[in-house]
């Protein structure tokens, strides 16, 4: 107990001594939470250019439906008219300054009154199928409602229901999985920023000649590890609130367990790629980006709930996936197991296994690096030249 | 020839950290493949229905709505005759009155019931609803139908996932520029060795043109990896393997030169890696890496004008699937890539004359 308080106090003194180990991992969080404020938090119209060359008024009409459809996403309307003559438009859609250009026949009135059907012309960028989803879809948002009024004999009703009790932007859904990646990357950064700090110091060949297990000091490692996460954390939890709203506070218990189990982990996980290669920067870099990647497919971005196949099983693998779904259960309470997929028991079942095991794990590869068993790691210990 | 030394050197020094190296290389691959799997779906998402598709005729139409490339829109699945959906269900479509679409009228009754708290998925599901309410319409009647005829970009869309490994590449350009950048600095400060370098006869120019000159190879020789990768995944025929290089070698130097100065700035390979890591995911999402710029508000469209990410996502764009060829962003990205040089050696300049470079 005594050589896990003394290693406690060293590797506390050492970070306050040297915040960029706490820096590192409050800032970048904060500029990722910030990236993606400005753009999953705050979607705008497409921009579109309008040539109405109609000679009635239903190609007015048919307009002012396309562009007064809103977006369950946003509350903005899914497209933003641009007025334009044919050449304008071109050069608009040339400069990439609209997404498309809508033309609406001269005839479009006339043909409608005489019961004919219409065509109008869409030139869009369709880049990415999802894009050009989006701008086919997002345009026959404004046919249906045009249909609804001017269509005759149209009598289609369609009603929106809700069998859950609460809709959130697509940002506050992120910006409470860029709060666990905050804890895991300030927990997986301070626990490499120290050790490496050392290896430069050349003080880790002291630990050779600890007289007692290193376990203790493993121990404080980890724990100054998820504090330092903590802080990040919390640091990234007070953006959230302010620019979401979203009090992660309300579901501290809940959170807390989660985030503990998971960044012994991740931690682990941190020790024992970058304790057994033998340089230490590249292996704590992948280590980190590793991190980074299992994030972003533990459903940070969209619910686990939507992926099949591959995407799916390797979700269903990483005890990240459970965690954040935990989270976000917590802090928005609605179900997020997915029907079972991501059920608590279960998550509590794999969280703890990676935990445990990644722990033990990582314990033996520190004790047989630092310490005195086995073959010693020369490069981890050996003092940088000219110091 | 000092400056080819220094080239040399910096290439020699590969092996001292062949670790480092290898995960610079490894790491854009492993967000390419992660952000492929994300999108290997496509745009169809699943759906429940009530009744079966095989009751409805207006569903079994939806079940055969379909983007112009085949691709469905949505997956049916038949809900549970009795009770609510659970948190594994997708949103439900019910027909509560069967559609019924002739010359003269068109009746019927839907509803979307909403089963995720996220807002996106809300407008996902009323899309492709009033999409496929729309088809079926047009389907059964001609009078006061509105046809759309497309005239798109490209004769085919692209497909999400190729779409999305090409903009990776840019993400690769970046973080490998970055790292070997930084590298090339940091690495003196970790030998202990940053002091010859203030002590070098060498004019400053001459370092760091040999310094962002080996960055540049190595992030070439990652860059070609990332490119053989995506060449191997998807097999797409470049439209402009000009293009291609000359975006990836221009950002080569922005980023080199950057990940340079991050070097000076901050002596610990461990921090320059993260913020190299954090700048380059951060730039790439800011320039329409993850989702188009025009989704977004006018400050990310500002931020995104001054991102040299949001140039080389077109022009590489470009080189892929072909379009409008616009030099302008190329041009843009050469004066970046200039003025990032110069600027660079004034830093590295002003650092060997500076007290902090010997403390």
């Amino acid at each position: 107990m005594n050589l896990f308080i003394i290693e406690l106090r060293k590797l506390l003194a050492l970070t306050k001594a040297d915040p960029k180990s706490l820096a590192a991992g409050i800032i970048a969080p904060t500029v990722i939470l910030v990236i993606f404020a400005l753009t999953f938090g705050n979607f705008v119209a497409l921009k579109l250019a309008v040539v109405n060359d109609d000679a009635g008024g239903l190609g007015a009409a048919f307009q002012k439906a396309v562009f007064s459809q809103t977006s369950p996403l946003s509350g903005e309307s899914y497209f933003e008219a641009i007025e334009a003559d044919t050449d304008e438009a071109q050069e608009l859609y040339e400069q990439g300054r609209v997404n498309g250009i809508l033309t609406i026949p001269e005839d479009f009135s006339e043909r409608l009154e005489f019961g004919e059907p219409v065509q109008v012309l869409y030139a869009f960028d369709n880049y990415n199928t999802d894009m050009a989803k989006n701008l086919r879809l997002y345009l026959d948002e404004g046919i249906f409602a045009f249909y609804q009024e001017y269509m005759p004999g149209m009598e289609i009703e369609v009603r929106r229901e809700y069998a859950v009790g609460a809709q959130f932007d697509w940002f506050a859904i992120i910006a409470v999985g860029v709060f666990m990646l905050a804890f895991l990357m300030g927990s997986m950064f301070n626990f490499l920023y120290l050790l490496n700090k050392e290896r430069v110091h050349a003080t880790l060949s002291e630990y050779r000649l600890a007289p007692a297990s290193l376990l203790p000091t493993f121990a404080a490692r980890v724990v100054v590890a998820l504090l330092a996460g903590a802080v990040g954390a919390v640091v990234n939890a007070l953006l959230v609130w302010l620019l979401t709203g979203v009090n992660l506070a309300y579901g501290l218990l809940a959170i807390l367990p989660v985030l503990l189990v998971l960044g012994v982990a991740f931690v682990s996980f941190a020790a024992i790629v970058s304790l057994t290669v033998r340089k230490f920067s590249g292996a704590a870099m992948l280590s980190m980006v590793t991190a980074v990647v299992a994030w972003f497919l533990s459903g940070a971005t969209t619910s686990v709930k939507y992926a099949t196949g591959a995407l799916l099983d390797v979700a269903l693998a990483l005890p990240s996936s459970y965690g954040l779904s935990q989270i976000r259960a917590a802090v928005f309470g609605v179900d997020q197991s997915v029907g079972g997929l991501l059920a608590v028991d279960k998550g509590w079942l794999v969280m703890g296994a990676y935990a445990a095991v990644l722990a033990v794990a990582a314990w033996f590869v520190y004790r047989k690096r630092m310490g005195g068993g086995g073959q010693q790691n020369s490069r981890l210990h050996a003092p940088l030249p000219c110091r | 020839m000092g400056t080819l030394r220094i080239i040399g050197k910096e290439l020699a020094s590969v092996k001292e950290n062949i670790p480092f190296n290898l995960a610079t290389v490894i790491s854009p691959l492993l967000f390419l493949f992660a952000f492929a799997v994300m999108v290997s779906g496509g745009i169809t998402i699943p759906v429940e229905t009530q009744p079966a598709s095989s009751e409805s005729a207006f569903l079994q139409a939806t079940a055969e709505y379909r983007a112009p490339d085949g691709t469905p829109y949505l997956e049916l699945e038949t809900a549970p005759a009795e009770g609510a959906p659970d948190g594994r269900s997708a949103d439900r479509y019910i027909v509560e009155a069967e559609l019924s679409v002739d010359e003269e009228e068109a009746t019927g009754a839907v509803v979307h019931l909403v089963n995720d708290v996220n807002s996106n998925m809300t407008k996902n599901y009323a899309n492709r609803l009033t999409g496929a309410l729309v088809d079926y319409v047009d389907a059964g009647r001609d009078a006061g139908t509105v046809e759309v005829v497309e005239q798109t970009r490209y004769e085919e869309d692209i497909p999400w996932d190729e779409s999305f490994a090409v903009s990776t590449l840019v993400f690769g350009a970046m973080l490998a520029g970055l790292l070997f950048g930084q590298l090339s600095m940091t690495s003196e400060w970790e030998n202990a060795t940053a002091k010859l370098l203030v002590l070098s006869p060498r004019p400053a120019v001459e370092v760091v043109a040999g310094k962002v000159a080996a960055a540049f190879l190595k992030a070439l020789v990652a860059g070609a990896v990332l490119v053989g990768v995506v060449a191997l995944m998807y097999g797409r025929a470049l439209a402009s393997a000009s293009w291609l290089v000359a975006s990836l070698c221009l950002m080569y130097v922005v980023f080199a030169s950057l990940g340079l100065a991050l070097g000076i700035a901050v002596r610990s390979t461990m921090t320059a890696f993260l913020v190299s890591l954090v700048a380059a995911l951060c730039l790439w999402v800011a320039g329409g890496g993850f989702g188009d710029l025009s989704y977004f508000g006018e400050t990310a469209q500002a931020v995104g004008a001054a991102n040299p990410a949001t140039y080389a996502l077109d022009v590489v764009r470009y080189a892929y699937f072909s379009g409008v060829a616009d030099p302008m962003p190329l041009v843009v990205l050469a004066v970046g890539a200039a003025a990032t040089l110069a600027a660079v050696c004034a830093v590295y300049a002003r650092w060997t004359r500076s007290e902090r470079a010997v403390s």
